[in-house]
């Protein structure tokens, strides 16, 4: 590859390169629709790297299996779409619990069930906060081009080594598939955050959950100098089951104040068009590719229409939305869904009734006109 | 300036590989912005194929082809598939050998013989796809296929190298044989 | 190193049962361990959940307590994530076979080097003592009122079908031998698998009248028979090493499969 070089290259290619950028040694996965080519490129690429790349019998084992690899050390990944990331809850849960860092791919399909497995959803967004459970909170990415399939990608495993947890990178059908043009960023462009390991010395005492003053919680790799216990069950800052009340309130405090309270930090977005806009289009994935065009379309004829992208749809960021939404005469939500976003986008605004939907969940990816319907609809002008 | 393309054809003739070259062609070496997206699952494994390319001189949003400014039939089945989805105004080009049962409607249509000529140049008709780039190089003025050639020189095997110039200096030709006057009316400038 | 070093003493006593056979497991484990003088920080333990998987927190080594039936998907993960580590994965028997059967057989096929200790005793004692895969049938448990009708699986055959290098099986009245067994599958370099026949007084034992703790290892005792020794009868234990073979190990084919890529020869 030459420097600067243009490659035209599918989503899922990307998103394995970048991972390869942000120093992945650990992947393992099952094959399926449409995030296979993820798992292909990263075995031709990390044997010759001298990288593991495990094909594991199921989405358990492979979540579960990146969850192992981590804690001896590792940065690890695995990728998957609908039926898979369903199957992968609990460990996803477990790794919430147990603060492992690991990045999961999900690209999205139809659902529910086996439901479109060539076609285009955003419908994971409501499972990828509350697929497991119990409370904690969640960090999740998205990408509508090819250039933030590579950020958010890396994105999504500094933020997995930054707070010690899961990240989701939620993908979808058209841009994991889909080529276009992208320069690969050359190493040290991107930053990566590495990951934090203890510097307590050997014979002192390692608290594996015992945060620092800046809230991270440093690591000590298995096979290191220090031994301490994993579970998922509620534990102390030893890592050792507790059944005390006071002990389990903390840790579940810690488990959503460790994302809420770094909402900011974390918050990726784009806006366009905002300064002089009283319709307002949010979207993200694959819509924001054709609510772009809709803006662009719709100012072509003198409307002010302004868009905001999300790129983090977890920890949802709702005063963000609140203040670029506060002189919207209407918001208009566009994703693959029958309104996941949606929600979270009304319960932000200060005035709700003024939120409203473009969606579709046919399979096909939502088109410009689609969305220019919706605001013409409000404009009093639809058909 | 935007073009959207629609290339189809029967599994096996390659449709799908030549909207990847062409995307590559134009995003790699042709300083242009470049989306290529196509069908996969139960639909990509035989019958008609189709691949979606769009090639633009600015940034590329909706990546889906709705109204192609060209559309390319290479078989009777993928012409019957996707003729509806040709746009007023717009061009169709069709191999006049596979696709016979034609109805000109209110879009401009080019019949040319790739399949003759692949047949006796190369007793072949597997650079049918090349030969396609060829004559959409010809036809609409962003595609500079010279792009092509570098696409060529750098994906394929040694030996495959000349035989795929070749069948793309082919496709040029047939344009050029319609001569001046006819290519002019077709021309997307 | 003394035994006891290799125990967290601080969580002592354990939450097992009185009579419970996983007590004997941990002690023989330990001697094992000891026996072969690893390093407590060369030292992986992954359990999944119920009463076995408790073993993990008990051990002073790098412990990990996951999911009930995945601790061989992490262990798997944690071996190749540092080939160098020794990994020992304690299970029970609905853990191993029935929600974990498919990891099981897969990790057996792969042959990592791991040791996978299998204590059944042919019940789920954690939740209060339902039938398990290793139940056999016309037995009772909370879930079988009338009895069992379903066949139990042999934890040898399966092992040994789906292609583990080394399969054994006691039980925990033979408790030197069950030392022995445990070093030897921690030696063997592939994946280990010893199935030991357990107790479980409290559940098992009391649904079907099989005595106090004393008299099921006295049953475990007089059913016993060494490998090929046996006359057929039904409820006759064959115990020792039913599988012993040194074949590839995962994490060795992985590393000259990287160097054959990066030295061009792939």
């Amino acid at each position: 590859m030459k420097k600067n070089e243009i490659l035209f290259l599918q989503g899922n290619e990307v998103c394995a390169r970048a991972a390869m950028y942000a120093g992945v040694s650990f992947y393992a996965g099952y094959p399926i629709t449409p995030s296979t080519e993820i798992a292909e490129v990263l075995a031709e690429l990390m044997p010759a790297e001298g990288k593991a790349f495990m094909q594991m019998e199921d989405e358990i084992s492979s979540i579960c299996a990146i969850i192992g690899a981590s804690l001896t050390g590792n940065k690890v990944m695995t990728a998957t779409s609908g039926p898979g990331f369903s199957l992968m809850q609990e460990a996803i849960g477990y790794g919430h619990m147990a603060e492992i860092p690991c990045v999961i791919v999900n690209v999205q399909r139809g659902g529910p069930s086996t439901g479109m497995p060539t076609s285009a959803s955003q419908a994971d967004v409501m499972q990828t906060r509350w697929g497991t459970h119990g409370d904690h909170s969640v960090i999740a990415l998205t990408a509508s081009n090819h250039e933030d399939i590579f950020a958010m990608t890396v994105e999504a495993f500094n933020f997995s080594e930054l707070y010690r947890m899961p990240v989701v990178l939620l993908l979808d059908e058209v841009i994991a598939h889909m080529r276009e043009g992208l320069t690969i960023p050359e190493p040290g462009e991107l930053p990566i955050i590495e990951r934090l390991n203890t510097s307590v010395p050997e014979d002192s005492d390692y608290h594996p959950y015992f945060a620092r003053e800046d809230g991270r919680l440093p690591m000590s790799e298995f096979g290191g100098i220090h031994r301490y216990n994993v579970t998922g069950l509620a534990h102390d800052m030893w890592g050792f089951p507790s059944n005390d009340p006071e002990v389990a309130n903390t840790l579940i405090h810690h488990l959503v104040n460790k994302v809420e309270n770094y909402k900011h930090d974390i918050a990726r977005y784009k806006t366009t068009n905002m300064d002089d806009a009283d319709i307002v289009l949010i979207s993200y994935g694959c819509s924001a590719r054709s609510a772009k065009q809709t803006m662009s379309n719709l100012r072509q004829r003198g409307l002010r229409v302004g868009m905001i992208e999300l790129q983090t749809l977890w920890p949802f960021p709702d005063d963000i939305i609140y203040d670029l939404c506060r002189d919207a005469r209407y918001v208009v939500v566009a994703e693959m869904n029958m309104g996941q976003v949606l929600h979270q986008v009304k319960e932000a605004v200060s005035n709700p009734d003024r939120v409203f939907l473009a969606n579709r969940v046919d399979g096909a990816l939502i088109n410009p006109e689609d969305i220019e319907n919706v605001v013409n609809l409000l404009r009093g002008k639809g058909k | 300036m935007k073009y959207k393309f629609i290339l189809s054809g029967t599994g096996g003739q390659g449709a799908i590989t030549a909207g990847l070259l062409l995307g590559e062609a134009t995003a790699t070496y042709g300083n242009l912005f470049a989306v290529q997206t196509q069908s996969y699952g139960p639909e990509a494994r035989g019958g008609a194929a189709r691949t979606d390319v769009i090639i633009s001189s600015s940034k590329i949003h909706y990546p889906k082809v709705m109204y192609p400014d060209v559309l390319v039939c290479l078989s009777q089945e993928a012409y019957n598939k996707y003729i509806k989805m040709a746009t007023p105004g717009g061009l169709v080009i069709y191999d006049s050998h596979n696709v016979k049962n034609v109805k000109i409607k209110d879009y401009k249509m080019l019949g040319l013989d790739m399949f003759g000529a692949c047949m006796s140049e190369f007793n072949s008709v597997q650079m049918i796809n090349i030969c396609m780039l060829g004559v959409l190089s010809e036809i609409v003025e962003l595609i500079d296929p010279e792009t092509i050639r570098m696409v060529i020189r750098n994906r394929f095997k040694p030996s495959l190298i000349d035989i795929n110039l070749r069948a793309l200096d082919m496709g040029i030709n047939l344009v050029r044989e319609l001569g001046e006057e006819k290519v002019s009316k077709l021309k997307l400038q | 190193m003394a035994v006891t070093d290799y125990l967290r003493e601080q969580f002592m006593p354990h939450i097992w049962c009185p009579g419970c056979g996983h007590g004997i497991v941990l002690n023989s484990l330990v001697r094992a361990v000891e026996q072969i003088g690893l390093e407590k920080n060369d030292v992986v333990m992954v359990s999944g959940i119920g009463c076995s998987a408790r073993m993990a927190g008990y051990l002073d080594f790098h412990t990990m307590h996951t999911l009930h039936g995945r601790a061989l998907a992490f262990a798997t993960g944690a071996k190749m994530g540092n080939p160098r580590l020794k990994v020992i994965v304690p299970m029970g028997d609905g853990d191993a076979l029935a929600i974990g059967g498919n990891h099981f057989i897969h990790a057996a096929r792969r042959n990592m080097d791991l040791t996978a200790i299998v204590m059944n005793n042919n019940i789920y004692g954690m939740t209060g003592g339902q039938f398990s895969p290793a139940t056999p049938k016309n037995r009772y448990a909370t879930t079988a009122p009338y009895g069992t009708i379903d066949e139990p699986f042999d934890v040898v055959k399966v092992a040994t079908a789906a292609g583990a290098s080394f399969v054994a099986r006691s039980t925990t009245y033979h408790v030197n031998e069950l030392i022995k067994l445990i070093r030897e599958g921690i030696e063997h370099p592939g994946f280990s698998v010893i199935e030991i026949l357990d107790q479980c007084p409290t559940y098992y034992g009391r649904k079907n009248l099989s005595g106090s703790a004393v008299d099921m290892l006295k049953h475990f005792k007089e059913n016993s028979v060494k490998i090929g020794k046996g006359t057929g009868a039904p409820g006759e234990i064959e115990i020792g090493v039913f599988v012993k073979e040194v074949r590839p190990e995962y994490c060795d084919k992985y590393e000259s499969l990287v160097k054959e890529v990066q030295g061009g020869k792939k």
